[in-house]
């Protein structure tokens, strides 16, 4: 009965706000369209997962196939060392690329030369909008045999044979992390930078009457300060867990470090898109959703009951 | 109540339009065709063509491409030869190009139903889908009445692009005979080689290897101190020394194939396939091979190649030509002389004949294809059309590019004598032309200048070559029992649409010298490997064993090559067998097999 007359004055308000609010939801109508047309009606199309789907047939003339091709996916080989490789290189990305532009941020807010300020950070921007294409080239010309890294290791008499950085399945995973850290610090930083810059400059004031240093400010304030934003973001990115990207793998590895790169990606890529087996494709992708769907409200929940924030 | 109502209306409403949304298309392609509008009255003129009275509007997609770029027809080539097929054929072809993948494109078109009337350049996977869903209209009745440039053309081929309901829906494009020029090859530096004093060329893998090492001895570094190798990849992959290596011990396609009793093996489950991982393994562990191999492509090989870093090839002959003279004889042509260039060599394993290597493979119906769709108003008139581009003139003419004096070549109006090259010098006047010969300007005959401005590929460019390939033959253009190229220039051999070389018509030897130390040591035969074509239906199980297969072999491959020792190379080899094998790798095998014998039984009608 409660939820009844909570539904009805939910309604009322929403109702108010069309009138109270109208300049605003004319702006917002646009997006709001946007997204039904371009997010959630493709959602749609989802239900080819569930048939034997051929572009140009009717979905009447399609075979329903239930869940043939999860089965299909678990069944491919090597499936234990490709969800091994999904989830080492999405929980390095969690973790280490996580922090790093916290690190970062924090850093960067300790600098007080405006302009060096401003270069640093825009310098940190550059590497996101470089290509994976771009980047594969750079770490070949560095990494090589006859690359940079050889050379001055060469040069240097720390090595007498030149290292295969890139066939060696050792360094694999430090190479790939070290190279998203650089491309996307400087880009993932904005969002905690401008969380630092909301942060109440008087507590900073009250941190120095009591005696706080810049290393205590910036752990007792400036942490404390953006941890919303750091839980939020933290929440929505275990929801792509799963997504450990193929790019970056296809173009840097081979053959040598196909052991290690192997993901549920580029397995999608492989059999899904290059085989043009749309279904297929489809139905690891709802799977993947699905699964980081259940993910983020379980570490939302999680969230709510140890630190009180939630996203939802 | 009612919000649950209007949620079922409207998940409902959905799926409606989904599921009949997806069904587009009038599924003409069974459907008999009026071919009437094609029965045209008089006489062909002097390209072959009967004039129609109406313009024929051809639309054409021709797969992933620079639209921006062919509108802007920068060169004008589009609007010579937009101007050429309108005044002479009363022809206008609307080229269309996606910068979308083609594969992706065509199934966006197929399930929107939104596709022009001809689609060329596709492949043979993809024109089976059209096919299976009756959007490729049947060409048999066509063919037919209208098509004997084509049937004869394409001889006994034709049975082999039959449908299991003995229709034809698609032709190829760019089929034809890949006649002897040179294929893989075992390439090496033919200055260095020729220091070495050698009577005569290496014929085996193994003697390639005793050449490779001491051509490296004897040029340890580059010309920028660098440490040079033998060999490299151009795929990251090394792809291309096991292909080599397979050529050499007559593989096709990876298969050993014994005539005899019909029987497949995969290079896996042969001796052979041992023999040529240690080779290549021995290759590397003695720096032959260049240890970034695997980070190798295109680009950095043809850098490593003209930098003297890498000193042979194994790969299609045309890396050590373009990474090599080509590119030195253009950028460096003070510094160049005539044998500095990578010699194209072919070899055979021991105990096995050049004649039954498969370093020169060649599939007579190539890998694209060519259908009319549904959209098409006029199969009759299309087909008059693809007809008159397989006749030896049209095939000429869209390969080259409207005859002019401005263009590379041009149709001689009278007798005449004209200049070669002979023994290095040129001679005037010393070939008899006949009247309808279709002449090349002599510019194009010195092989060592052809690519420079105002020479071949860029007068071709400028006069349409190539722009409207729709359904023609790509490979050499020459006299056989199928065709008749008589009226070529007898100066040059080896035509094709994309390229020619010169020759001295007396004894016909390649007249230019450096093309002779290029190809003089490349005596494998060409091999007709059509037969061995193989599709792989996407929705079928045995080509996701086969993708499964095909990841590990590689896999396999780069193991088995940068194997640390002989011994680790043969475990590795014997337990990727093992593995590919549990993969699925015989059920492959007997794929492959059966795909052979259809396509035997096919050919033979």
């Amino acid at each position: 009965m409660k939820s009844k007359e909570q539904k009805a004055k939910n309604r009322k308000e929403l109702i108010r706000s069309f009138r109270t609010q109208r300049q605003m939801w004319a702006i917002s109508a646009v997006a709001i369209l946007w997204a039904i047309i371009f997010c959630y009606i493709p959602m749609l199309g989802n239900v080819i997962a569930f048939f034997d789907y051929t572009p140009g047939q009717s979905l009447v003339d399609c075979k329903f196939v239930g869940l043939k091709y999860w089965i299909d996916f678990f069944q491919l080989p090597d499936m234990g060392r490709v969800f091994r490789n999904t989830l080492v290189i999405s929980g390095l990305s969690m973790t280490i690329g996580f922090v790093a532009p916290i690190v970062f941020a924090l850093l960067l807010n300790e600098i007080h030369h405006t302009l060096f300020k401003k270069v640093v950070q825009t310098i940190s921007y550059l590497p996101y909008f470089i290509s994976w294409v771009v980047v594969a080239s750079i770490l070949f010309t560095l990494l090589g045999t006859d690359g940079n890294i050889n050379e001055l290791l060469l040069n240097m008499g720390v090595i007498d044979k030149p290292i295969a950085f890139l066939n060696e399945k050792n360094y694999f995973w430090g190479i790939l992390t070290t190279s998203n850290i650089w491309k996307d610090v400087g880009w993932s930083a904005i969002i905690y930078i401008s969380a630092i810059a909301g942060v109440d400059g008087t507590l900073y004031e009250a941190g120095s009457v009591d005696g706080l240093g810049r290393f205590g400010k910036a752990w007792h304030i400036t942490l404390p300060g953006i941890a919303p934003t750091v839980i939020m973001l933290f929440i929505m990115g275990i929801g792509g867990i799963l997504n450990a990207g193929f790019e970056q793998q296809l173009l840097i590895g081979n053959p040598l470090t196909q052991e290690v790169y192997e993901n549920i990606d580029t397995y999608v890529y492989r059999y899904g898109m290059q085989l043009g087996r749309y279904s297929f494709a489809t139905s690891i992708g709802l799977m993947k959703s699905i699964f980081g769907f259940i993910l983020v409200l379980i570490s939302n929940k999680i969230s709510a009951k140890v630190t009180d924030m939630r996203l939802f | 109540m009612k919000k649950k109502v209007l949620a079922m209306l409207l998940t409902g409403a959905m799926a409606f339009s989904m599921l009949t949304g997806c069904g587009k298309g009038s599924g003409g392609g069974g459907k008999e065709q009026d071919l009437s509008s094609a029965d045209l009255k008089g006489e062909p003129n002097e390209w072959g063509w009967v004039v129609p009275e109406e313009t024929l509007v051809l639309d054409v997609y021709a797969g992933m491409g620079d639209q921006q770029e062919l509108e802007a027809d920068e060169k004008g080539g589009k609007a010579v030869m937009d101007k050429w097929l309108l005044d002479n054929m009363n022809v206008q072809i609307n080229f269309q190009y996606s910068n979308m993948e083609m594969d992706q494109q065509l199934q966006l078109w197929l399930t929107s139903g939104d596709y022009p009337a001809i689609i060329t350049n596709m492949t043979d996977d993809m024109a089976e889908k059209f096919i299976a869903q009756g959007k490729a209209l049947d060409l048999t009745d066509a063919l037919a009445q209208y098509g004997d440039n084509i049937t004869r053309r394409y001889g006994k081929y034709m049975n082999m692009m039959k449908s299991s309901d003995g229709k034809v829906y698609k032709l190829a494009t760019l089929y034809g005979d890949n006649v002897n020029v040179a294929g893989s090859d075992f390439g090496i530096r033919y200055d260095y080689w020729k220091e070495l004093g050698e009577d005569k060329i290496y014929e085996t893998p193994e003697e390639y290897y005793e050449v490779l090492k001491k051509v490296l001895a004897n040029h340890p570094t580059d010309d920028n101190g660098n440490k040079t190798y033998g060999l490299s990849a151009t795929d990251k992959k090394g792809q291309n020394l096991l292909n080599g290596m397979l050529g050499a011990y007559g593989f096709i396609g990876g298969y050993k194939y014994d005539e005899a009793s019909g029987e497949m093996t995969h290079w896996l489950n042969t001796d052979e396939g041992l023999e040529i991982a240690k080779f290549m393994n021995k290759l590397y562990r003695e720096e032959i091979i260049d240890p970034s191999f695997l980070s190798t492509d295109y680009e950095k090989l043809m850098t490593d190649i003209h930098n003297g870093t890498i000193v042979g090839n194994c790969d299609a002959w045309w890396y050590g030509w373009t990474g090599g003279h080509q590119y030195w004889a253009t950028q460096d042509a003070e510094n160049w002389e005539l044998e500095k260039r990578i010699a194209n060599v072919s070899v055979h394993a021991e105990g096995l004949s050049m004649e039954d290597t498969t370093l020169l493979t060649s599939r007579f119906l190539g890998s694209y294809r060519c259908i009319v769709t549904d959209k098409c108003k006029d199969l009759g008139m299309v087909m008059r059309y693809l007809n008159w581009e397989n006749s030896e003139l049209g095939n000429f003419v869209i390969g080259w590019g409207a005859p002019s004096a401005d263009n590379v070549w041009d149709i001689a109006k009278e007798d005449t004598k004209v200049g070669n090259w002979v023994d290095g010098e040129w001679v005037e006047d010393c070939v008899d032309i006949k009247a309808g010969t279709w002449l090349m300007k002599d510019v194009i005959l010195d092989v060592d200048r052809k690519e420079e401005i105002g020479s071949y590929h860029d007068l071709k460019e400028k006069n349409g070559a190539g722009m409207y390939s729709i359904a023609l033959n790509g490979n050499w253009l020459y006299t056989n029992e199928l065709q008749n190229f008589d009226l070529i220039d007898p100066r040059v051999s080896h035509v094709s649409i994309y390229d020619y070389w010169p020759v001295n018509p007396d004894t016909g030897e390649f007249s230019n010298e450096g093309v002779k130390l290029s190809w003089g040591f490349y005596t494998a035969p060409m091999q007709d490997t059509s037969l061995f074509a193989v599709t792989w239906d996407a929705t079928q199980d045995i080509t996701t064993k086969n993708e499964n297969v095909k990841s590990k072999l590689e896999e396999a491959w780069a193991n088995m090559v940068t194997a640390e020792s002989e011994e680790a190379c043969e475990s590795i080899f014997y337990e990727y067998r093992e593995t590919c094998n549990q993969l699925g790798l015989e059920e492959i095998t007997e794929y492959v097999k059966s795909q052979h014998d259809t396509n035997a039984e096919k050919y033979n009608g």
